[in-house]
């Protein structure tokens, strides 16, 4: 490279001496320094294109495995200082009206290559990671959980159901917004004492619940960037994980022909797998108590043997994808432009986590509200296209996936749910580069987010709305309307993306 | 008696030998972009992508009626086309390899209006004037001496050398608009994401470097005809040429297009420059004194053309000189129907296709539709994706006239469904070169009652005035 800018400023400074040397000159000798001036004004603008990210590949080369990634990228160096202030520090908040210089029209540096690879490793890898503890956390505690039933004989659930009658609540461990927004459940665990087995039980599967509903909401966070192993071969890991609605008589067909073991479920169809499986077979029609029923008897070996191996098979696709991502396509987000075989352009990276990001908003609103509500093309409510119906989960799935939103947005996870109220960091997130063409966008982002969450908030449990009256999840649904359309047509267009997953030549 | 005098002057002009060795290259590039262009069609399985759709078919006003081949239909004529491409490169078979390579390029364009491109235009329209213009000789007189050289009407350059002008002057004066001078946009959007590339990276993510590439091209695509034509300042307008389609090709995703018109741009040098290309090589090869290259100067004169070759030269008769002249009228009178129309013409693109409007916009735009039953009152919203591609709904998002198609074939199928009376009403909004989104269509208007023309669109609103 280093030679064919040489020989590029070579050619121009003779032309800028003599611009009619050649003709002057011998012409055939004056002819091969022009052409060469030429060719190498080509090869460096194909450089650009090809080889020339080296820089990126070597920072992504250094970056490699987790945290201490973003922190060793050679770009910033020379200003190592500068930049773990820029990342420590947060700047100027967009209600004290100042912006940091990184983000200001204008004056910009924003490196969107620093942007995608903040995003990798701050918000998409560990988003998998806490999923996959969660998901490990689930397999533990299905093991106690049938361990406990089976030990039991089998007769925790009549116990249960003879002593206590409708058990009393358990609070679901979730976080702030939903804990106090009406998200209790009936359960079992209170009332007159129990025997001390079906005590432990009903406490194992109150465990196992919440188990499971951590796993689930770390998962729907991940909605927004379901991408890569997600969906692509060889992996396609989201389908296994999350098909709904679940194929019931085929479920229930496994208890009548003897079981299934983690082996053989490996093999079985999207419907029969996952998550939705899992709440199925703990969220019993009724009280905890006809849950527990369920696990008694023949049938009820059967049904633990399903669920330890759902919830093993569940720990080994959560670890698959992990390390899918920590692995492999990490490496492939975070080169775009510089060697990655997925992405050509770092554009083409930026232009997949925008367009995830739209579509995750889109199907939130006519596929998890819209239809399920009767909003949709349909116009009849078909409240059994809620997600997560078992738990009655379908608010708290939909909060969970706009919070993924949000986190792709902002550039980081928050565990303790939406801050619009935020400060501007260096590179970080979607936002950081929204920020680059003025303030205006972004605030008009934020207050869309509040609303869609605020509307989330206020709305109460899908199922129980949609049964009483399904207008009222009009207000969410044209919430998230306003959040899709800002990020389908001013989030996209701001930043040149084509909202679309075509890839075809322009003009 | 002076008016007379001038028409035969003219006559005369037009009618002189020039050298056909610059339309032979033409000729061949075309031939060689348009083979590979439908290879690498096929390559991307770009057939089934964006040729194949159940849903909907968008097409262009009035060529509605052009008949879908179906998939084995447009695998054939995109082979046709690459050989076609390929038998245009030997010049042989008379006209037949550009009539056949017009036909069946042109017929895959209409299939599909959603994937127009400029350059697409550009090649039919260039495949259309190469078969009315005299036939040009087979490229393997390129070999011939000078002496020898076969040559054309004077005419036959000029013609081609219109075409190929009417593209950068059109290209040029599009670019005169407020947002591109005084915004920089959309240069501003699109070179900023693309700050990865290495020596230019950092600079591109800074304003300034985008109100300089703006002025820049703009200046480049009004002027480099004149340039070009200018023997004192040919290399280095033809340098520039190269430069800035390399750098165009590097940095946006825009297929064809550059190696074309840095192919193209050389119809501008003297008549006989691939002649003397050729002949310098030929030289160098079998270590015989070199010719002279680069091109001498050459006004291309009847005294400086070649004998022999005038003597077999094909005329340029009375009723072809009309068609051409025709087709070259229409080229660039066609593209000025943009500014018949009031309002922004990049929202309302009205006039804005076939009108060499290059990398103008970007725009971006979401669209629903509510569809009512008017007897009952019943109705249902629906954004029409089950019926388009993606690349379809991307295009119709923006483009009025696929809007309306997309809108009345949701129409028809409500019908079907049992709606009687049908309205289809848009929420449509789009954002333009990165203002914030506009609504853009009026949403009271029953589009089922709109249908597409030349006339005003005044369903649509304007955007200064769509609500936000």
């Amino acid at each position: 490279m280093q030679r064919v800018r040489r020989q590029l400023s070579h050619s121009c400074c003779r032309h800028e001496r003599s611009p009619f040397r050649w003709r002057a000159a011998k012409r055939t000798q004056a002819a091969t320094p022009w052409l060469l001036g030429v060719f190498a004004a080509v090869a460096l603008c194909a450089g650009c294109n090809s080889g020339g990210g080296a820089k990126r590949a070597n920072e992504a080369a250094q970056s490699t495995g987790g945290a201490e990634a973003g922190t060793s990228l050679e770009h910033e160096a020379g200003s190592a200082d500068a930049r773990s202030d820029a990342g420590s520090e947060v700047d100027a908040s967009l209600s004290g009206g100042g912006l940091d210089a990184a983000t200001t029209p204008g004056s910009n540096d924003v490196e969107l290559g620093s942007v995608v690879d903040h995003l990798v490793d701050d918000v998409f890898v560990p988003s998998y990671e806490s999923f996959e503890a969660a998901a490990k956390e689930l397999n533990t505690s299905v093991s106690a959980f049938c361990q406990a039933v089976q030990s039991s004989g089998g007769s925790t659930g009549t116990q249960a159901g003879a002593s206590h009658g409708d058990a009393g609540i358990v609070q679901r461990d979730a976080g702030p917004r939903q804990r106090d927004a009406g998200t209790m459940r009936r359960d079992a665990g209170a009332g007159a004492p129990p025997t001390e087995d079906v005590a432990d039980a009903r406490a194992l599967l109150a465990e196992v619940r919440r188990a499971w509903e951590r796993a689930r909401s770390e998962w729907k966070k991940a909605d927004a960037f379901a991408f890569g192993p997600y969906r692509d071969q060889p992996w396609r890991i989201g389908p296994k994980l999350d098909s709904y609605p679940v194929r019931v008589a085929t479920v229930d067909a496994f208890f009548v022909n003897g079981g299934i073991d983690a082996g053989t479920l490996a093999s079985q169809g999207t419907r029969v797998r996952g998550l939705p499986v899992i709440e199925y077979l703990l969220y019993a029609p009724g009280s905890a108590e006809a849950t527990l029923s369920a696990f008694d008897g023949e049938t009820g070996r059967l049904r633990c043997s399903y669920l330890q191996a759902l919830g093993s098979d569940t720990h080994a696709l959560a670890t698959e994808m992990t390390e899918a991502w920590r692995d492999t396509y990490a490496d492939e987000v975070k080169l775009a432009g510089s060697g990655s075989e997925t992405f050509e352009r770092l554009h083409d990276a930026l232009s997949e986590i925008v367009n995830r990001m739209v579509f995750a908003i889109e199907n939130l609103r006519l596929m998890k509200v819209g239809k399920p509500a009767g909003l949709g093309e349909d116009g009849e409510p078909l409240p059994e296209l809620f997600e997560s119906l078992f738990s009655n989960r379908a608010r708290e799935d939909a909060h969970d996936a706009l919070l993924g939103v949000w986190q792709v947005y902002s550039g980081r996870l928050w565990p303790d749910g939406f801050d619009g109220d935020v400060a501007v960091e260096r590179d970080r997130g979607i936002r950081g580069t929204v920020l680059w063409r003025g303030p205006e966008l972004d605030e008009a982002v934020i207050s869309e987010f509040e609303a869609a969450f605020g509307a989330l908030d206020e709305s109460g449990s899908f199922v129980a709305v949609v049964a009483e009256d399904p207008t009222r999840l009009e207000t969410v649904y044209e919430a998230l309307r306003q959040l899709q359309l800002t990020f389908g047509v001013d989030v996209a267009a701001a930043l040149g993306v084509t909202v679309t997953f075509n890839d075809t030549d322009g003009d | 008696m002076a008016t007379e005098a001038s028409c035969a002057w003219w006559r005369n002009v037009l009618r002189e030998p020039v050298d056909a060795s610059s339309l032979i290259g033409v000729r061949l590039a075309l031939g060689a972009l348009i083979c590979a262009g439908a290879i690498r069609f096929w390559a991307k399985g770009w057939v089934q992508e964006l040729l194949l759709n159940d849903g909907i078919r968008l097409t262009y006003y009035g060529f509605a009626w052009v008949p879908h081949p179906g998939e084995l239909g447009c695998q054939v004529l995109l082979t046709v086309t690459a050989l076609a491409g390929f038998a245009m490169c030997f010049g042989r078979w008379g006209r037949a390899p550009l009539v056949v390579a017009f036909v069946s390029f042109t017929w895959l364009e209409l299939i599909e209006a959603s994937t127009y491109l400029n350059h697409y235009y550009f090649v039919t329209a260039l495949l259309l004037l190469l078969c009315v213009l005299p036939q040009l000789p087979p490229t393997s007189t390129l070999l011939s001496s000078k002496e020898h050289a076969p040559c054309v009407p004077r005419a036959t350059l000029w013609a081609v050398r219109t075409q190929v002008a009417a593209v950068y002057v059109f290209a040029g004066a599009a670019k005169l608009n407020p947002d591109w001078l005084l915004r920089a946009e959309p240069l501003r959007t699109w070179l900023m994401v693309r700050s990865e590339l290495p020596v230019l990276g950092p600079l591109l993510t800074h304003e300034m470097t985008a109100y300089a590439f703006s002025i820049c091209g703009a200046a480049y695509d009004l002027t480099i005809v004149a340039w070009l034509s200018w023997r004192k300042t040919r290399a280095f307008a033809w340098t520039a040429v190269v430069v800035f389609h390399v750098l165009t090709a590097a940095l946006f995703r825009i297929g064809l297009f550059p190696w074309i018109m840095i192919a193209l741009s050389c119809v501008f040098f003297e008549p006989d420059w691939l002649r003397r290309v050729v002949a310098s090589v030929r030289d160098r090869w079998r270590h015989e004194p070199r010719g002279s290259w680069p091109p001498t100067p050459d006004s291309g004169s009847p005294s400086t053309a070649p004998a022999s070759g005038a003597a077999e030269m094909a005329t340029f008769t009375r009723g072809r000189g009309a068609v051409v002249g025709l087709l070259l009228c229409l080229q660039l009178l066609f593209p000025l129907r943009q500014w018949l129309y009031a309002g922004n013409r990049m929202w309302t693109e009205q006039g804005f296709r076939f009108a060499w409007n290059v990398m103008l916009m970007e725009k971006a735009g979401h669209m629903e539709f509510v569809v009512r039953d008017g007897n009952t009152g019943r109705s249902y919203r629906t954004d029409g994706e089950m019926l388009l591609t993606p690349l379809q709904r991307k295009m119709a998002s923006t483009q009025p006239d696929f809007l309306l198609q997309v809108a009345h074939e949701i129409g028809r199928r409500s019908s079907s469904r049992g709606y009687q009376n049908v309205r289809v009403y848009g929420d449509v909004w789009v954002s333009l070169n990165g203002r914030r989104r506009r609504r853009f269509v009026d949403p009271s208007v029953d589009l089922m009652h709109v249908h597409d023309g030349f006339a005003p669109r005044t369903w649509l609103l304007p955007m200064n005035d769509g609500e936000r």
